[in-house]
Parts: C-alpha cells; structure tokens; sequence
C-alpha cells in the first residue's frame, strides 16, 4: 500500500506540473529518437551488405571504379554501373575450376525508376525466392521478372507489358527503347533486400536493345553525313544535334569515312565532351585515359565498331560478373589476378563490405556521441526543473514530515518522479524512432534500395537505453539526496 | 497511549542568517494531563509553533526533555519520532497546508499510508469525517477549488482521521474570516469532547474565549505551567 501510495503521489506531482513533465519527457525522447531510427536503418543497410558479401564473394568489373561503387551498383542497385567489361571475362571465370558459380550482370536501363538487370536463368535460380506471381522465368528475351516491391511501385502485373527506358526519368539522356516490348513473366516473394525493387530479364535482351538502337542511328546519323558532308561547319552542328537526340549512341558509332578537316574533328570532339554525362550512362564512367582514347580517335577518323566495343554495352559487353568461389583463398587469388588483368577490377565482397561497415560505424558513433551530449543536457534540465519544484513544494514536503511521513519515503517519491521521466522520455524516444524508421521505408527502400524493419532493436538501440535509464537512475538518485538532506521542517518551523 | 504532555526545562534557539543564535524558548516547563485542553498564549515569535513542534518531536530541544505518556519523545531517533508523529499526534497547521495535486479525500488518506498508520477503514472513516464537516460533497475536488474556511475544515479533519492521543493546533483561525473561524472553533469543541489531549497555539481573542484547563504564556519571563 505504501509503494502504491508513493507511486500516486510522484504520479500527481508529474501531472501537476504536465508542462515541465512534458519538456522532460521530450527532452529525453529527442535525445534518443534519432539514435534508434538511424540503428534500424544502418542494421538493415549492414545486413543487406553482410548477406551480398557472403552470397558473392567476388565481383568482377571493369577497371577505374572503386570497389564501394562496384559493390554499391552491382549489389545495391544504386549508383550508375562504373563501366563495362568483355563477356568473355565472365565465360573465363565461368570455366575456371576455383568458380563454383558465376553470374552475369548488364544493367543500363530502367522502368519507371527500377533498374533493370540483365541476368541469366541460372541467377534468379541461385536467388531461390521463388515466384510470387507468375514464372521466375527468363527463358524468353522478352521476360521481364519483377522484384516484389518493384511490382508495387510500378504497378504492374502478370503479362503486362513495357519497354525499357535508358538512364533513369529525369536523367538528360533519359528515352525511351522501343526496340523490344518486356512482358511481365513473374513477381519474385520479397526478401528485404535489393532485389525486391530490381527487374530482371535476360542480359541478351539489353544487348539485343541497344544493338538495335545504335543501328537505327547509325543509319540515321549517314543519312545526315551525306546531306552535309561539303560544309565542315554544317556538319558538325549536325553531328551536335544527333548526339543530343541519341546521347547513348556517341560518336563511337559513327562512320566518318569521307573526308573531314580537322576543325571538323575538333568540332566533334567538343561534342562529344559536352555529352559526356549521357555517354557514362550508356557506357558506364569510362576510365580517363579511355575516353581520351576515344575522342584521340575521334580526331584521327578511325571511328567504328571496333573501337566502340571496347566501351559500349552492346556488343557482348556486361556491368559486372558476381561470383562465388569453392574456397575463400581462390577469392584472394581471383581478386588479385582480375585486377592486374587489363580493363579489369576485381573486388573481395567481404574486404570492401568491412570497409564500408567501417565508415558506416564512423558515422554512428558520431550519432551517439551527439546523442549523448543531448541526454546530458535533457537530464541536467530535468534536475534543475526537479530542484525547482522541490523548492516550490517545501512547505508540503515539510507538511507531510509533519504528519508523520519518513524522509525517505519522500525521497524515493522524487526518485520516483526523476525515474519515471527518464523511463518514459526513453520509452517515447524508442517509440518515435520506431515510427520514424517505419515512416521511412518507402525512402530508404528508394535510396538504397534496403528494406529496413522498422522495429528491430538494435544494439546501438539498447545501449543507448542502458545509458539513457543509468543516467536516469543517477539523476533520481542525486533528487533524491537532494531531498533527504533537505531538512524541511526546520526551515519552516523557522519561517 | 496516555496523552499526558510533560516538558521539563526545555529551551530551544535557532541560528539567524547571520549566524547569530536567538534563543525563541529558554527553560519552558509544563504539564497537561492525559484528555486535557491547553492555550498557548503570547506574541508572534515568542515561540508558539517551536513549542508544538517540540511536542510533536519535530524539532529537538536543545536542551531539557519532551514526554508524552511515557515516551521520551525527544530521546527518540528521527524515524521512531516520525512513526510517533504518525501514531499518537494530530497536527492542524497555521496556514492550511493541503497538499495542492491530491484531491481533498487524498489529503486526508494519503499521508497515513505513506507513514503507515493506514487501516482497512480509512476511507470509510474519511468520508464519515468529510460528512461531519459538510464537505464530503467536495472529496472528489483540489484544495484550489475550496473556500479559505473549508480548506481548514479539511486541514481540522485530516489532524483527527488516525484517533490521535494529542491533538496540536497552531494558530488554526489565523487568515481565517469570521464565519471560518466560527466553524473551526466549533470544530475545536468538539476536540475537546473527543477525549485526546488539545494544545492549541493562538492569539485569537475568539479562540481564547474557550475554556482551556491549561494556559501557557510564553511572553512571561519565567514559563511554567
């Protein structure tokens, strides 16, 4: 009866004064929501990367990206793919014997802002989802199968049909391939990783796509040549206007055989400078000393399509080739071997995911250290909100002492008080930042294409409670002192 | 328990904020036997309230000895003095002193079971008290939502709810309009007739007019009673 009694009496107190409970309570909360909404996000952002490490040990790539990047396109699906490399690279890893499995990847275009990866059968297999909708079927280069969020978003279903469009909405070089019609063949279950917002066809229908596009203006692009070839300067605004209709298909693709002058190269040149942006997204971010190359070339006249293989997607060409070793010593041995081959990156998953892990811890303890500074703050307010009301109530405390009320039991009544702010400022700022993880799905979702569960507790969510409810437990102790050394009565048998 | 209040010689100073000692009682005597009604009389600051919070064993003397029946009161530690407060001594205050967040049936209950002097019956008997004193239609409300009159009529009822052997009032009609103070003093009364040991503190002319077996004067040189 006696703890009960205390408990409504630090109860009453608290909603006597709702306001500064209020103001405590949030301070508190504020101090904490932030901690917990960026553990659930960084939990999942490092559990996606964890679990695609460990599914691919090793992606190959091409050479002059980094391996975050590589990592960040092949396996996240964000950022633009870093460049391409020769199929027969993944025929090569496929055939040797430490390759347990490999996969190729060739990502250029997208549909309503989902990527689409170029795979083969054999990787939505390896996937082992298992089909939601439809057939997890790509046996048929027009089958498009959907990622179970890229489903929603783009609000299609079985046997719908779309075309692909290059880059992503909003992009300069952003259009549209009517070279091939997509038909929805399968909606994969969700995993909670990327490729819930992925769609998936076959790598031969993006080669096939763009093979098409680049011949339509190849033949598109002659036809202007031969109507202006006899004045340089004609030409080369031409030339300009091609490149800013069909971006992708630079100059590379371009049959410069009859004879221009060189202002007429330099001209082009320019051009091709000025939509370099929309040549990376076709071609991914072509190394320095290649695109150099190429418009070296350029000047030189020595145009054609065995120049442009070497950097165009079409052709034979992927973004990247995952793969899955028999022995984690090969993973270091294929790492080393394709990135001293030519053109070639390869990047050990685990190494550059502990990296990324790494930065990623960085920047939560950055967090937690603001957050701690906030909780410092909110809890040195609390108090002195609590010392202040102490004052106020000095002649009831002194009446209660009067009538018969222990020091003590009113001193664990103010720790009461002190204990329940801190438990329910954390409480809400666990609760909040919950609700602003939930909130944030769809935005994560987008952003790095990770399905965050929004109430998962994280470690950084329990620690940063502990320290919360000890720092609480600390300042109820000190009100508490505060008060049993306060000697009440005598101050107002004084008064 | 006897309500029989003994003081021998007690003399009591505090220290101003100066640092001086001012003495407010020196070598007080009394005696006021079990069921009897004592006034205190004399000036503001002549030490009325130390007085009654030496009898209640609130504050310590300095020196001399302060019993009730036949407990050395000022000879016990702080906690057994807190469950003897709790116990045997009714206080009613000067200024009403309810407590503000509880409602006036709490202000009555509450600090008997935080000093655990509660029994099954309490609130019954609250609420009969609350009843006497015409305010049991107002349980429910905060002290703010009272009258001057029938916050003390509150502070009157709390001091008697536990049945205690001493029954301690210090200045209960101060601040007090006429009507008020008439319905405390009738209250008053009728702690006289209850059979607990009343000390009441007071310079109100109206409160004097009753009839006190025991006047202490604290503005005499020599205080014996």
């Amino acid at each position: 009866m006696k703890t009960s009694s205390i408990l409504k009496l630090a109860w009453r107190y608290l909603f006597h004064r709702r306001f500064a409970t209020f103001v405590s309570i949030t301070a508190i909360a504020v101090s904490l929501v932030f901690v917990v909404a960026l553990g659930v996000v960084n939990f999942a952002v490092k559990k996606t990367a964890v679990e695609g490490s460990i599914r691919y040990p090793l992606i190959v790539g091409p050479a002059g990206a980094s391996g975050v990047q590589l990592i960040l396109s092949t396996i996240f699906h964000i950022d633009k793919p870093s460049g391409t490399i020769p199929f027969e690279v993944y025929e090569e890893i496929k055939a040797d014997r430490r390759v347990i499995s490999a996969y190729p990847i060739a990502v250029a275009d997208s549909f309503r802002n989902l990527r689409i990866i170029g795979v083969n059968q054999e990787f939505l297999d390896d996937l082992g989802v298992g089909a939601y909708a439809g057939k997890a079927d790509l046996s048929n280069m027009e089958h498009a199968v959907f990622g179970y969020t890229a489903a929603q978003r783009a609000d299609v279903q079985i046997g719908d049909t779309f075309h692909g469009q290059h880059g992503m909405v909003g992009t300069m070089d952003a259009h549209e391939h009517a070279e091939l019609t997509y038909k929805v063949a399968g909606i994969l279950n969700p995993t909670g990783g990327p490729e819930d917002t992925a769609i998936y066809t076959t790598y031969k229908s993006v080669w096939y796509i763009h093979e098409k596009h680049m011949a339509s203006h190849h033949h598109h692009h002659a036809k202007e040549e031969h109507s202006d070839h006899t004045e340089v300067h004609t030409h080369a605004d031409t030339a300009q206007h091609v490149h800013g209709e069909h971006e992708a298909h630079h100059a590379d693709t371009e049959t410069h055989d009859h004879g221009e002058t060189h202002a007429q190269a330099e001209a082009v040149e320019h051009d091709h400078e000025e939509h370099e942006a929309h040549h990376n997204e076709i071609t991914g971010d072509i190394p320095h000393e290649a695109q150099t190359e190429t418009h070296d070339a350029h000047a030189k006249k020595t145009h054609g399509h065995a120049h442009h293989d070497k950097y165009m997607l079409s052709d034979n060409k992927l973004t990247a080739v995952l793969v899955r070793t028999s022995n984690p010593a090969y993973t270091g041995m294929l790492e080393r071997e394709y990135t001293l081959k030519d053109g070639t990156l390869a990047v050990d998953t685990g190494k550059s995911i502990r990296d990324f892990v790494g930065h990623i811890n960085k920047g939560e303890v950055f967090v937690e250290l603001v957050s701690a500074g906030m909780l410092a703050i909110a809890l040195m307010m609390i108090l002195v909100t609590l010392i202040m009301s102490l004052n106020e109530r000095r002649k009831e405390l002194a009446l209660l002492r009067m009538l018969g009320v222990g020091r003590l039991t009113l001193a664990l009544t103010v720790m009461v008080e002190a204990l329940a702010i801190t438990l329910l400022g954390a409480l809400a700022g666990l609760l909040a930042g919950h609700l602003l993880a939930a909130g944030a799905q769809d935005l994560v979702k987008q952003a790095v294409g990770v399905a965050i569960e929004p109430w998962t507790v994280t470690r950084m969510e329990s620690l940063s409670l502990w320290i919360a409810l000890g720092a609480g437990q600390a300042l109820a102790l000190a009100a508490m002192l505060v008060t049993y050394r306060m000697n009440v009565v005598e101050q107002v048998a004084r008064d | 328990m006897q309500g029989t209040i003994e003081l021998h010689a007690v003399s009591k100073s505090y220290r101003d904020p100066g640092g001086q000692s001012r003495a407010v009682l020196d070598t007080v005597s009394l005696h006021i036997p079990t069921g009897g009604n004592a006034l205190i009389d004399g000036p503001s600051g002549a030490g009325k309230s130390t007085l009654l919070n030496l009898l209640s064993g609130l504050v310590l003397p300095d020196s001399g000895e302060v019993k009730i029946g036949e407990v050395e009161v000022s000879a016990l530690s702080e906690s057994r003095r807190d469950r003897f407060r709790a116990q045997h001594v009714g206080y009613i205050f000067q200024s009403f002193n309810l407590i503000s967040p509880l409602s006036i049936l709490e202000n009555l209950t509450l600090p008997m079971y935080l000093n655990g002097s509660a029994n099954k019956p309490l609130e019954d008997r609250a609420r009969d008290i609350l009843d006497r004193f015409g305010l049991l239609d107002h349980a429910h409300k905060h002290p703010y939502q009272l009258s001057v009159g029938q916050r003390q009529r509150v502070a009157v009822a709390r001091a008697i709810l536990h049945r205690p052997a001493v029954l301690l009032a210090d200045e209960p009609t101060a601040s007090l309009d006429a009507a008020s103070a008439q319905a405390v003093i009738g209250a008053i009364r009728e702690l006289q007739e209850s059979g607990a040991t009343l000390v009441v503190a007071t310079h109100d002319p109206a409160l004097k007019e009753l009839d006190f077996g025991v006047t202490l004067d604290l503005s005499a040189k020599e205080v014996t009673a």
